[in-house]
């Protein structure tokens, strides 16, 4: 690997019109010159299921590298207040993400993802699972 | 007695109306055109071609005439909901209306309203795109209403569940939408056929819910999560 990408969130859940709070750090190995073209930070969903994929990424955050090609940000990213929420149905799964993702110059981009859970307004402490409620 | 006053304007309701209704004048013209090319083709001596548009006339008659009735004697039906969307896990009141065209008497009437969620997957096998769906809640509700002078209405309470269905979902090639299919009894003297409304349900749940819901027990992703 080029480098060490560490994604932490505060919380893995939010509600709608809410936001997630975390911090990016990026260490580059100083044994390998690779340079970093970009760094960034996606809220995004994907569908899953009978469908086709519909997937979109919400919120886009640019990190900085400095000179050394490290990195340590700490974000805050919204929730768009009309969803959609994580779901289970019984064709569709709709499921959120925090993906953080190392734009390296001629070699293969590498993300670290955590998995996030968009809940209704109201649903926060009430949610195990995406919705429907069990 | 009750007359075909306009809606009344209230800032906190949608009134949707029947769309289905828009398509009758455009049938029933249809209609008109192929008797009279079936008759005008028996008058000319083409009577295997008067009798396939006769026919196709005849047919289309049992559908038609009862919806083309209703639609010269009452406006289309409407719906007045709330103007903001349905929330999951309450019950809002919706008014089912059909106003006369001309003054008429108006007996007390029941109503079903039937709500439904329906989930659209589409997808592509080669070059063909299919459709799946699947009817994941079907709940019939029962009221019954009466002549007002906005003619006739019926409120009828509907409970959008929180434990099966979601909210409205539009994507490209997923979605989850809710309808409500409106019947009056046949007994009425309402016209008895369906009308068919859409139904926005919002990412927001009802807070009586969080009453009956199991108590928050952790805030992080842990193995076996599902998702």
């Amino acid at each position: 690997m080029s480098g060490q990408l560490d994604l932490q969130l505060e919380s893995y859940a939010a509600e709608v019109g809410g936001q997630f709070v975390g911090q990016l750090t990026y260490s580059a190995n100083p044994d390998k010159a690779d340079t970093v073209r970009g760094l960034r930070v996606v809220l995004r969903y994907f569908t899953e299921g009978r469908g086709d994929t519909n997937s979109n990424d919400v919120w886009v955050i640019p990190v900085d590298v400095d000179s050394f090609g490290n990195a340590t940000e700490r974000f805050h990213i919204p929730v768009p207040p009309d969803g959609p929420i994580s779901y289970d149905g019984r064709l569709i799964r709709l499921r959120w993400e925090v993906r953080a993702t190392v734009d390296l110059a001629r070699r293969r981009d590498y993300h670290s993802t955590v998995p996030v859970m968009i809940l209704p307004v109201n649903g926060w402490g009430v949610y195990e699972y995406p919705h429907p409620l069990r | 007695m009750y007359s075909s006053s306009p809606t009344p304007y209230d800032p906190n309701s949608v009134t949707l109306t029947d769309s289905k209704a828009k398509a009758i004048p455009i049938f029933s013209g249809l209609w008109v055109a192929i008797v009279l090319a079936g008759t005008a083709l028996l008058v000319a001596g083409s009577f295997f071609w008067s009798m396939a548009f006769l026919l196709v006339g005849g047919g289309s008659a049992f559908w038609l005439i009862p919806n083309a009735l209703a639609f010269f004697k009452w406006h289309p039906a409407e719906l007045v909901i709330p103007a903001n969307a349905f929330t999951l896990g309450a019950t809002q009141t919706v008014t089912y209306r059909r106003r006369p065209r001309k003054i008429s008497d108006i007996a007390e009437t029941q109503v079903q309203l039937t709500l439904e969620c329906v989930e659209t997957a589409r997808y592509r096998v080669g070059t063909d795109t299919r459709t799946e769906t699947a009817t994941v809640f079907q709940q019939a509700f029962h009221s019954s209403g009466r002549g007002t002078p906005n003619g006739f209405e019926a409120p009828i309470p509907v409970h959008v569940p929180s434990n099966v269905g979601g909210p409205t979902l539009q994507l490209s090639n997923n979605r989850v939408e809710w309808r409500m299919k409106v019947q009056p009894d046949p007994a009425g003297k309402l016209p008895t056929q369906n009308a068919t409304f859409p139904l926005v349900v919002g990412p927001v749940l009802a807070k009586p819910e969080i009453q009956d819901a199991p108590p928050p027990n952790r805030d992080s992703p842990q193995d076996g999560d599902r998702y």
